[in-house]
């Protein structure tokens, strides 16, 4: 009897997570581990296989984990672009136009530092040409084209303009590109590095940025 | 004696079905006598073959997030731009490049491995007035592959300082992602044969 009685403890204990999917909140698993509900794991994640994404698949979204969810954080949702108002990488076009010459000297665009890297692409320069400086025949200065984004006051700003010229003062200059504004959730702005090449036109940068 | 046994057998099966049952109503602990959800594990969970989530949401504006990866010892690892040494999806690094002959840099070795990353030019500027005789210039500024680094070029051709003795700067801004988010094709050369308008094959294969 004793031996009837333990046989038949071991099997209900033993038995039965090798012989059968285990349900939570179901009573007809359809995996080895099938949760009707949520899942918490408080430490870390592992998963033998996962396969990747092949040439066919369409549609696919990138998993993200959320940082402020409750009552956990780490909740695992997708990125829809379509659903956020600021996506991993956000285009935005500008035209700037009647300006002073061609100078665009200074323009807050408003974007805040700690959350933005603003880059500029695509950019075209419409209008009338600078005048060269002639100092003898047809030498002359072309002074320095310089388009910039650059950090003051804990936002991003722009400058566009010849610093050194500008074109006749009846004419006008318009300028045209697109901001490639990085959300730094995803995107990290580097410390610059400075190099000195003295006066060579070849050299190594003083560091390499650690990115692995 | 046969009756402990007995009082044990009614006890664990008692444990047993309790188990079973009180999940319905709460949920199952694993490590933790509370369990926030269905199923919480307060530890780590392994699971050798997929996995499939039924419901999950999109991430919402007011969402802070960072994205998942998997990596070589097939854990579930996150994204942290905020952690400074951690990975991130792409870096914007900024050189400053002091002093090269005049207004020329025809090469710059950032050492940024070219087999683990992309290194694009992105906006670059130059700080001193320069000059020109009878040519006009436009000036370039790319990233090139040598010796598997990125390479920095960047001149306004023909045209120096206007002042040679002037020691400048170039300051080029550059995007830098790994290459498990990029796929790079290889050098694409159209021969335009003589003409201004011609066809190019994309090297990507839909």
């Amino acid at each position: 009897m004793i031996k009837k009685i333990l046989f038949f403890i071991l099997f209900i204990f033993v038995a039965k997570p090798i012989y059968s999917q285990v349900g939570i909140g179901t009573t007809t698993p359809n995996a080895d581990l099938h949760v009707a509900g949520s899942m918490i794991v408080q430490e870390d994640v592992e998963l033998g296989t996962l396969p990747t994404v092949s040439n066919t698949d369409e549609d696919f979204k990138l998993l993200t984990r959320v940082t402020n969810s409750s009552p956990i954080r780490g909740e695992i949702t997708r990125l829809d672009v379509n659903a956020l108002t600021v996506a991993p990488i956000n285009i935005v076009k500008y035209l700037f136009r009647n300006l002073d010459g061609d100078n665009l000297k200074d323009v807050d665009l408003g974007y805040e530092t700690s959350k933005y890297i603003v880059g500029i692409a695509d950019f075209r320069y419409i209008g009338a040409p600078v005048n060269k400086k002639i100092i003898s025949g047809n030498y002359g200065s072309i002074g320095a084209f310089v388009l910039r984004s650059f950090e003051s006051g804990g936002t991003w700003h722009l400058e566009i303009r010849n610093k050194f010229l500008d074109p006749d003062p009846d004419k006008n200059v318009r300028y045209r590109c697109t901001l490639v504004i990085y959300d730094t959730s995803f995107y990290r702005k580097m410390p610059v590095i400075r190099t000195d090449l003295n006066g060579s036109n070849q050299g190594s940068a003083s560091s390499i940025p650690n990115l692995y | 004696m046969r009756g402990i046994y007995f009082k044990t057998f009614l006890l664990l099966l008692f444990l047993n079905s309790y188990a079973t049952t009180a999940q319905e109503v709460t949920g199952v602990g694993i490590g933790t006598d509370n369990p926030r959800m269905k199923l919480d594990i307060a530890g780590s969970g392994k699971f050798s073959e997929g996995i499939k989530i039924g419901v999950i949401d999109n991430l919402s504006d007011d969402d802070t997030s960072t994205f998942l990866i998997q990596e070589e010892s097939d854990k579930i690892k996150s994204l942290d731009v905020s952690n400074p040494t951690g990975a991130a999806l792409g870096y914007i690094q900024v050189y400053e490049i002091y002093n090269p002959n005049e207004d020329w840099v025809l090469d710059f070795d950032t050492g940024v491995s070219s087999s683990d990353f992309v290194l694009n030019t992105l906006s670059a500027s130059y700080d001193r007035e320069l000059d020109i005789n009878y040519n006009s210039t436009i000036p370039y500024y790319s990233a090139f592959i040598k010796n598997n680094t990125w390479h920095i070029t960047a001149d306004f051709p023909s045209a120096n300082n206007l002042d040679s003795s002037e020691k400048g700067t170039w300051t080029v801004t550059t995007l830098i992602y790994s290459k498990d988010l990029s796929k790079q094709f290889g050098d694409v050369v159209i021969q335009m044969n003589g003409g201004s308008s011609g066809t190019a094959n994309t090297p990507i294969i839909n």
